[in-house]
């Protein structure tokens, strides 16, 4: 089933990108270049270039170039070849309009999703140099205003919403009071230093979302978890600036977060779903800080619920009964191939599960990862069209339900959904174990 | 494998309170403290009617409130606990409630000696500290990092200067970030602010800034150190001099830096955590000297560990003669001491306690699901549902063990010679 294409997007101007072009000169840019590229890349990035033969496997990778009618521009060489492959061969000749294109190319039209990767024969991982050219935009001040905005409140308040240190703790308790009208003893556990687990979640959970830490609250009841949030900063365990080139106030954020789980000496850290905040305390904010892997285990949501009904400590009641399909989030099963033990959940959880093609690691991204969701409204009728391939993807399978273990995912296929009218609603793991699962096991 | 003591003895049971008779049926317990000496234990609980009860010893305070959180002992031995009646959030303190009253207030912290207790608050949607029940008398928009001077008679935080939209980034970028120190702001303000700190006598106040989105610095009082990093890290008061010392990054690697000249001579891939010793003769941190590879560096030079994935709990003993701290491997955790490894792996350690003397060091430990203590490397022969850190008492000869076990808090005086 082919959707039917929208008309190309209209040009956006996007004052995080503008202001500071004005004042750019070749040489202030060239030396960022140079700088970014002596210092802060190595023998990873000379194989890349060295190896790429243009030969434009990678192509069929990704689902820019294959919405936007396999327009060679929007290919993953193509996004290289206009972007660090001018800044290294061109170097003396980059203009801020070529900036500018830079930006919009980098922040906007690459997911950072590792598709393609697994489309190259070698295995070039074209995130990983995009991610070089939004370091070398951050550095200039050219960056998307939403997911600068999302940078400096991770800078200021370490969340990625501004969320005040008390606005946070009043969500939990009013979470606790209103769980506590089903379940008269449950507890949010504040602070509880020595717990086994700490949970730690993304922002948008306590600004729009707090039914999620509810429910994972009744899901550690009902399993009888010894868990605790942190009280202080740290408990946002999201990370944008990871996206927007702020490695150094990445590094910060997940100092904070482990540092979180550290002072309160847990055993491990269960984190909700969400995928790129995975990415970012398991791969890319741990690493940056010296760590190999994370100082405390940190587990994914799907890890947890996994060993959860593995071992029994949550049974299931009844299994839901709608159409349901998943989506694998890129983060995750890419990143740490979890996509068995979310179908295990599914098989445990749901009668009629739909699976999507393609799936698991050559599932499409949701089009909202890597930042690109969060560079806010002036981009979404692009990204809706770049999302045509995940519409047509989604709606093949027929389902009533696609569920992702994902913020962005979720936001994003949400979007698809209204967008291409597709009759399915979104959900997260929770809700279906929380619906299915025994009250009193 | 961890060594005990057959000869050991189960120590003296000094203090014992049944915390479940002191509950009804429909009572729900939700936090015990117990007090630094030992002879004070607190639950919390939540009756039938929804209220949050606190209850020392097996007195119930009198004073009941709607929603009771955070109990927190203070190092002098007294219960506080942050109360909200209906209307207003304020603090308790030994069943006696401050005159303030809050929007909010939380984050409670003590001076080292228990003398002065701090509260974060928010009132009509701005923010400051309140410092034994007196408020700032300027807040501001927003608020963190709080700190306690070294006596506790000043307070200081991050604070946001003024109010700006969601989404205005070129404002944010101009600087509205600044360190009030009592509920006055420096006199300048900068992109970011964070964890400010106090000299030992009080009367400066240091802090990590961000001068630009990509320079960073230290500032004194206001005043940011004339050379900038890639990054930096929570400063620190050297306690005889004053000078300032802080982590910084520059040309992808980490040293330290005083009075924002480089200091030390080792580069790290990480650097954290500097401690100064009580007369500032040594400077200890935590460092890893490649990537993956976490020790500690002590006035420069790099303990020479087996292979740690990370590190933490520096402490130093009360002479300030010996150093040690909690050392990870492979989700494991064991002490490490005077530049060696304790070697003896268990699921957790708490940061180290050391004797008054210097001489022992001990810790609370997780072995096998249990908990206990551990003393110079020879584990306790009894293990608990729950142990607190342990305390040497003033001569030197016993550990205090504060543990709860089948619904029983238990005070322990363990000669050291049973371990
Ligand atoms: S990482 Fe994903 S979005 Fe980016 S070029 Fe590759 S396939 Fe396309
Ligand atoms: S498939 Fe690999 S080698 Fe071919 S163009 Fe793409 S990145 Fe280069």
């Amino acid at each position: 089933m082919t959707l039917q294409q929208t008309t190309l997007h209209a040009p956006i101007i996007d004052e995080g990108i503008e202001k500071k072009l004005s004042g750019l000169t070749p040489e202030t840019i060239r030396t960022v270049i140079d700088d970014v590229l002596s210092s802060e890349t190595g023998p990873r990035l000379k194989a890349y270039l060295k190896t790429c033969v243009h030969c434009g496997l990678c192509s069929d990778g990704c689902h820019f170039f294959l919405s936007f009618d396999r327009n060679p521009r929007y290919s993953p060489v193509g996004k290289i070849k206009e972007t660090l492959a001018r800044f290294i061969h061109d170097k003396n000749r980059i203009t801020a309009d070529v900036i500018r294109q830079a930006a919009v190319i980098a922040y906007t039209e690459c997911n950072l999703c590792r598709r393609c990767v697994m489309y190259c024969p070698f295995g070039i991982d074209t995130a990983y140099m995009i991610g070089i050219v939004r370091r070398i935009c951050h550095r200039l001040g050219v960056t998307p205003l939403y997911i600068q905005d999302t940078a400096h409140s991770h800078s200021a308040f370490m969340n990625q919403m501004w969320v005040k240190e008390d606005e946070w703790i009043d969500t939990i308790h009013w979470q606790e009071e209103d769980a506590r009208e089903e379940i008269p003893d449950l507890r949010i556990p504040l602070e509880k230093e020595g717990a086994d687990v700490m949970y730690s979640v993304i922002a948008p959970e306590p600004r729009f979302q707090a039914d999620l830490i509810y429910k994972a609250a009744v899901l550690m009841k009902r399993a009888g978890i010894d868990w605790t949030l942190p009280a202080t900063p740290g408990w946002d365990n999201s990370d944008m600036a990871m996206f927007s080139g702020d490695n150094e106030i990445m590094g910060r954020i997940t100092r904070t977060h482990f540092e979180a789980a550290e002072r309160l000496n847990v055993k491990k850290i269960v984190m909700g779903e969400c995928g790129h905040a995975f990415r970012s305390v398991y791969d890319t904010g741990n690493r940056w800080l010296g760590w190999t892997f994370p100082p405390i285990p940190v587990v994914h949501a799907i890890e947890f619920y996994y060993d959860l009904l593995k071992t029994g400590r949550i049974r299931i009641r009844e299994k839901f009964k709608p159409r349901v399909t998943f989506h694998d989030p890129c983060n995750i099963v890419r990143g740490k191939g979890l996509h068995e033990k979310a179908r295990y959940i599914i098989a445990k959880t749901c009668e009629n599960f739909i699976e999507m093609t393609p799936n698991r690691e050559h599932n499409f991204c949701c089009g909202a990862g890597g930042g690109v969701i969060n560079c806010g409204p002036p981009y979404k009728s692009k990204r809706m069209q770049a999302s045509r391939v995940k519409a047509e993807q989604l709606k093949n399978t027929g389902a009533d339900v696609v569920i992702t273990p994902c913020h962005n995912c979720h936001s994003g296929i949400d979007d698809i959904l209204h967008h291409y009218k597709i009759p399915m609603s979104v959900t997260f793991m929770v809700d279906i174990l929380t619906t299915t699962m025994e009250t009193n096991p | 494998m961890l060594l005990t003591n057959p000869q050991k003895s189960s120590g003296t049971v000094e203090k014992k309170e049944t915390v479940d008779a002191w509950m009804t049926p429909s009572d729900h317990l939700e936090d015990i403290q117990v007090s630094p000496d030992g002879d004070n234990v607190a639950a919390m609980f939540v009756n039938k009617e929804g209220e949050t009860q606190l209850c020392v010893n097996g007195q119930r305070w009198e004073h009941g409130f709607e929603r009771l959180w955070y109990p927190r002992f203070s190092p002098d031995n007294r219960l506080t606990a942050l109360a909200w009646d209906g209307e207003a959030w304020t603090l308790i303190v030994d069943d006696q409630v401050w005159d303030s009253r809050f929007d909010y207030a939380w984050n409670t912290g003590f001076s080292q000696d228990g003398h002065h207790i701090m509260v974060v608050f928010q009132k009509d949607g701005t923010y400051g500290l309140c410092l034994d029940d007196q408020p700032w008398t300027t807040s501001f928009p927003g608020i963190g990092h709080a700190a306690i001077s070294p006596d506790g008679t000043r307070t200081a935080a991050a604070v946001q200067m003024e109010k700006i939209s969601e989404g205005d980034i070129f404002s944010f970028q101009q600087g509205v970030f600044s360190t009030a120190v009592d509920g006055e702001a420096w006199t300048k303000n900068f992109v970011n602010i964070w964890d400010p700190v106090f000299s030992h006598d009080g009367k400066k106040t240091a802090a990590a800034v961000r001068l630009n989105l990509y320079d960073y610095s230290v500032a004194v009082n206001g005043e940011a150190w004339r050379k900038c990093f890639e990054c930096v890290w929570k400063p620190r008061f050297q306690p005889d001099t004053d000078d300032v010392v802080a982590p910084v990054r520059k040309g992808q690697s980490w040293t330290l830096a005083k009075n924002g000249n480089l200091f030390w001579k080792n580069r790290f891939t990480q650097l954290w955590h500097p401690e100064f010793n009580h007369d500032g003769s040594k400077l200890a941190a935590v460092v890893a000297p490649a990537f993956g590879v976490w020790s500690v560096a002590v006035n420069d030079t790099v303990w020479k560990l087996d292979r740690f994935d990370a590190i933490t709990g520096l402490t130093y003993s009360p002479d300030g003669s010996r150093l040690a701290a909690v050392g990870m491997k492979k989700g494991r955790h064991t002490l490490i001491y005077d530049g060696k490894s304790c070697n003896r792996f268990c699921e957790r350690v708490w940061p180290p306690v050391f004797s008054p003397d210097s001489r022992h060091i001990a810790a609370r430990i997780e072995t096998n699901g249990r908990y206990t203590v551990i003393l110079d490397g020879r584990v306790w022969d009894r293990t608990y549902d729950k142990v607190w850190d342990p305390v040497f008492d003033d001569a030197n000869d016993a550990l205090v063990i504060r543990a709860f076990d089948k619904g029983q808090y238990l005070k322990i005086r363990a000669p050291l010679s049973h371990f």
